[in-house]
């Protein structure tokens, strides 16, 4: 009656351009008015150059002030490029191809050496065997008639997450990187490299020609192996060749998808694979790369290796860049086969995977791990959003992915300023934390209340995938199955999230103020902002507004009162049985046994062989 | 108000604690909670918190391992507050008198205000000496209640929610005073 | 109607709280106290001095109770039911952030049994929400209302939903939240006074929280139903540990829940 006049979604598209607007108007009245008034296209091409250029600049002359007036820039561009609705697309030419080919050869040629200057003979097979299928394809595949670059809604949406958080990683990162006990020059390189992941991440987004995406994806996998191997540490170098060898094979199946798609006739550009000209085989191949990107169950231990590295690059590769490839290939390829078994079958590993990595994260012991596995369940979810590819479907998995940038960077940031304030890592060390900083461990209670609770963004996406998965369970017994696996992973993400709680605030003796400097405090501000301003507007064209608004002004009203009101009431020690001890808190690890668990293991490796055989079947049949 | 107190006196928590006590006294407690005696149908609940608790009922002679914890659980129950002394042993040591490890009765540390004597004492005595304590808990917190103005309120909500004003109105009253 | 009931939501769980004292104690052969025992006890709470350990700490208490109540709200004001799962759950999550707020090992206990209550209880109502949803079409409570009671279409999503309740009134075998005397009432065993007062009210909340749903799946009959089985279990069991009732949850109750929307379904 009262509650159900406002149904849900029915004005989602509208926040878009406001979102947009709020946010670049916050950032300077300047900037808005300049890139209102430039066009598009010359738009695209700053976003796609800059990143580079400000690499290049901030290695010869390393100054802060301009390196972030370039980066508020850059994210004032993200922005205002979402507000724009046209589509945009830039046609192939032949220098261009040639290009793309000399550099995809380039990179190949610089895997062989990275494998063999460390023997390590899996990633030299690896190239190997890509270096084959390379030249099979330049050999074979005519470039035909297509667009080059394709501006998409969902590119839209990346670019902002991309240059709006990114810019912010990356203002965090110069200042975190100066503690870092390298030469000079090589933190300079460190800011370069995530700068240049940017200018890869934009371009790549946009990419429509396969082989530029092939290179793109490779990049990025290059990218995520320096980074992480950034650390000259033992540790460090072995995650790093993970990384690069795990993400390789992502890098063999697209070249197989493209392959396959020549032997059956098909061109080279996603938009025509997405509109029928593919077969099933080449999008399962996909999505074989972008469940090894968005490290889905069977494929995560790269993303946790990643953990090594500095926490601005895990902060780049698990919340605004690199895994985020992963949902938006699906967003891409969902029309294709989100309603064959083929399909089916994924919506199954992606919410086995979802329930199984936050219930691994139940025994990680350091901030860090806890985060990536988080991070490894909420992919799940957002490919999960992607693939079930009804209209509101899709904007959700977008609106999550914004969301889980925002607050995973958030987090992510926080936990770096933690290990260089406390040099804490593990979750035992870090007691007290609260007295010692207070206000930035509100922001970590609200990035935590943001990635699973109402009224919040990330709370949406949740909440929405019940009702599309409830939605297509009429006859499809195996739904129930992926949506208990949502239900049970949500519900283990909350004790995930909220386990980490017990040790921030719990301290008999408080511990000393830590102040921050505006380096760190800035872009933490800033996300937290973002988070909350988003989800204010987000809230404003929901379903029971009412309600979702209550909520919000109850939850900031009590964070406000929580940090301000010192209550008149007179204080009382804590009850302990009438004793006076002190105590020492540990962090509680949940487990149902090893066995368990490697079973699980054998379950996820046997789905992904289910998954490649009916691919096959159905790619044959055709 | 009148009623509300009415009220307020019908659900006398209680705090049950063992100083070292043979147990007789405390199984006396349970027979007394239990299906015969019913202590419920009085409101009466034990608690195990001070927090929450009105009657601070201690059984045993106060140990010298039990005295520090005596007194901490007892400041820990805000008033108003009432304590009974359940058992001889309480009230004087009882058997365990002039032992080496014993403070003979707990008024050497606390105030009492009511002692059930007997060793142990039935329960019918115990629903006596509730009945006894519930009486000065409700005398004790009609003591406690100061008036309320009409106007008075609203500068009284204002120092419950904020300190700073309370310590300004403490600092001026402390102005005022007569060195 | 339903608007009073929940405007004075606190004041009808107190008289079911009432009664359900009331009937415990016939059960165990006593007289118990009166019908209005939990008025009593709020009057008196209200006449006690209020201390706290921080601030945080109460309003926090403060929170939980308000946005439990708008949860009541939502599910009795043909809300989304899914909506108010999850806004319960976050009133639960407001109080578990609480319970870790203070120093004190009780608190922390509680809040992390509070927090395997919520991974217990929480994916069976959700089920429990989208079998409705499978059956009525409709995600309001009103129209989950109108589609009649639910006795026959999901009978082992009413064993789970009993398992559900036994949890969130905390009754044995499974109220390792709140035990008393083990862990002194968990994550309340820092509050006194009004404080104590907003918690104890909150539970009154919860009662109708649950029963709310309880409502739904079978009417008048089924709430009469539970209120006296709940009452016998709780009387006739022991109390379970933290990890057997996690287990009790995932190995019997999500099962059945799921046997039943697959039953639905197919
Ligand atoms: S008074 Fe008697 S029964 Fe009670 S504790 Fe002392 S010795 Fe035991």
């Amino acid at each position: 009656m009262l509650l159900a006049n406002l149904r849900w979604g029915k004005n989602v598209e509208k926040m878009r351009p406001i979102i947009a607007g709020v946010f670049t108007k916050s950032i300077s009245i300047f900037v808005i008015k300049e890139c209102y008034t430039v066009s598009m296209q010359t738009l695209l091409f700053f976003l796609i150059l800059s990143p580079w250029i400000m690499a290049v600049g901030y290695l010869v002359v390393p100054n802060r002030g301009v390196l972030y007036g370039a980066l508020a820039l850059l994210g004032a561009g993200g922005l205002a490029l979402f507000d724009t609705t046209t589509s945009w697309q830039l046609s192939i030419n032949e220098t261009i191809v040639y290009l793309i080919a000399f550099l995809d050869a380039l990179l190949l040629g610089y895997f062989v050496w990275v494998g063999y200057r460390v023997r390590h003979w899996g990633v030299v097979a690896l190239a190997a065997v890509q270096i084959v299928m390379f030249v099979l394809i330049e050999v074979l595949l005519g470039h035909g008639e297509g667009a080059l670059l394709l501006l998409r809604e969902a590119s839209q949406w990346m670019l902002l997450i991309i240059n709006g958080v990114g810019a912010l990683i990356v203002a965090f990162a110069v200042v975190y990187i100066e503690a870092e006990a390298v030469d000079a020059v090589q933190k300079r390189r460190f800011v370069a490299y995530l700068l240049a992941f940017m200018g890869v991440m934009n371009l790549l987004v946009l990419a429509n020609e396969v082989m530029l995406f092939f290179l793109l994806f490779e990049l990025t996998t290059l990218a995520s192996f320096v980074l992480i191997g950034f650390r000259d540490e033992e540790e460090a170098r072995a995650n790093a060749l993970r990384a690069l060898w795990m993400n390789q094979l992502g890098g063999v199946a697209i070249l197989g998808a493209v392959l396959v798609a020549y032997a059956q006739g098909a061109s080279r550009y996603i938009d025509g694979w997405v509109a029928g000209e593919a077969s099933l085989l080449v999008v399962a191949l996909m999505m074989v790369a972008a469940l090894i990107k968005g490290a889905t169950m069977p494929f995560d231990r790269w993303l946790l290796g990643a953990m090594v590295a500095p926490t601005p690059v895990s902060a780049m590769l698990h919340s605004a860049t690199m895994v985020k490839i992963a949902p938006f290939m699906v967003l891409l390829f969902a029309p294709a086969f989100s309603h064959t078994a083929l399909g089916g079958m994924m919506l199954l590993m992606l919410g086995f995977s979802m329930a199984f990595a936050s219930y691994r994260g139940l025994q990680e012991a350091t901030l860090k791990g806890v985060l990536g596995y988080s991070t490894i369940a909420l992919l799940a979810l957002m490919m999960l959003l992607a693939l079930i590819d009804t209209p509101q479907s899709r904007t959700m998995a977008l609106v999550l992915m914004l969301f889980h940038a925002m607050g995973k960077a958030l987090l992510f940031l926080i936990a770096g300023v933690i290990e260089r304030t406390l040099h804490a890592k593990r979750l035992d060390a870090m007691q007290g934390l609260f007295s010692a900083m207070p206000w930035v461990m509100l922001g970590a209670v609200g990035a935590l209340m943001s990635l699973t609770l109402p009224p919040f963004g990330a709370f949406w996406a949740k909440y929405s995938a019940i009702v599309a998965l409830a939605g297509r369970i009429d006859g499809a017994a195996y739904m129930v199955l992926v949506l208990a696996s949502v239900i049970i992973a949500s519900a283990l993400l909350v004790l995930l999230y909220f386990k980490l709680l017990s040790l921030f605030f719990a301290t008999q003796n408080p511990t000393q103020r830590i102040t921050l400097s505006w380096g760190y405090s800035v872009p933490l501000m800033f996300l937290a902002a973002g988070a909350l301003m988003a989800s204010v507007l987000y809230l404003a064209w929901g379903a029971y507004a009412y309600v979702a608004w209550g909520l919000l002004a109850l939850l900031v009203v009590l964070l406000l009162l929580v940090a301000w009101l010192r209550l008149g009431f007179d204080r009382a020690t804590v009850y302990g049985c009438g004793e006076r001890t002190s105590v020492t808190w540990s962090q509680n690890f949940y487990s149902f046994g090893v066995d368990i668990e490697r079973s699980f293991t054998w379950l996820f490796g046997a789905m992904f062989v289910a998954f490649l055989v009916m691919a096959t079947l159905l790619g044959v049949s055709l | 108000m009148k009623w509300f107190r009415q009220w307020a006196q019908k659900s006398p928590w209680i705090l049950h604690y063992n100083a070292g006590s043979c147990n007789g006294c405390d199984i006396e407690i349970l027979a007394a909670l239990g299906p015969d005696y019913d202590l419920e149908r009085f409101g009466v609940l034990n608690r195990g918190n001070p927090k929450q608790s009105d009657i601070f009922l201690v059984t045993g002679p106060v140990t010298y391992r039990s005295r520090e914890r005596l007194v901490e659980l007892y400041t820990q129950i805000p008033e108003p507050k009432v304590v009974v002394a359940m058992g001889a042993c309480t009230a004087t040591g009882g058997v365990f008198r002039g032992m080496y490890n014993v403070e003979d009765g707990i008024d050497t540390y606390i105030p009492v205000d009511v002692y059930i004597p007997g060793c142990a004492p039935s329960p019918q005595l115990l629903i006596d000496g509730m009945a006894k304590a519930l009486e000065i808990w409700v005398q004790k917190s009609r003591d406690i209640e100061k008036p309320h103005r009409l106007f008075g309120g609203i500068r009284k909500t204002l120092h419950y929610l904020d300190r700073r004003t309370m310590a300004q109105t403490l600092a001026q009253s402390k102005e005022k005073e007569p060195q | 109607m339903m608007v009073w009931i929940v405007l004075l939501a606190p004041l009808w769980g107190g008289f079911i709280l009432g009664a359900e004292r009331k009937i415990r104690a016939h059960m165990q052969h006593r007289m118990g106290p009166p019908l209005l025992q939990p008025f009593y006890d709020m009057a008196k709470l209200m006449q006690k001095r209020t201390t706290i350990i921080h601030s945080g700490h109460a309003l926090l208490a403060l929170g939980y109770f308000v946005t439990l109540w708008i949860a009541v709200g939502v599910v009795l004001l043909d809300g989304n039911v899914l909506w108010a799962i999850f806004i319960h759950l976050l009133a639960s999550v407001l109080l578990v952030t609480a319970g870790f707020s203070v120093p004190s090992i009780f608190s922390h206990v509680g809040a992390n049994r509070e927090l395997l209550a919520i991974v217990s209880y929480e994916p069976i109502l959700l089920l429990l929400g989208v079998a409705w949803y499978v059956s009525s079409g409709s995600w309001e409570s009103g129209a989950i209302a109108l589609g009649g009671t639910y006795w026959t279409s999901m009978p082992l999503l009413g064993v789970a939903l009993l398992m559900v309740v036994l949890l969130k009134t905390g009754k044995s075998p499974f109220d390792m939240a709140h035990a008393h005397q083990e862990i002194v009432g968990g994550v309340e065993v820092e509050y006194s006074g009004i404080f104590y007062e907003v918690l104890y009210m909150a539970r009154f909340l919860e009662y109708i929280f649950i029963y709310a749903f309880v409502f739904l799946w079978g009417g008048v009959v089924a709430v009469a139903l539970f209120f006296v089985l709940a009452n016998l279990i709780d009387n006739a069991t022991a109390r379970l540990t933290p990890a057997q009732t996690v287990r009790w949850f995932y190995a019997l109750g999500l099962p059945l829940a799921l046997l039943n929307l697959l039953g639905l379904v197919a």
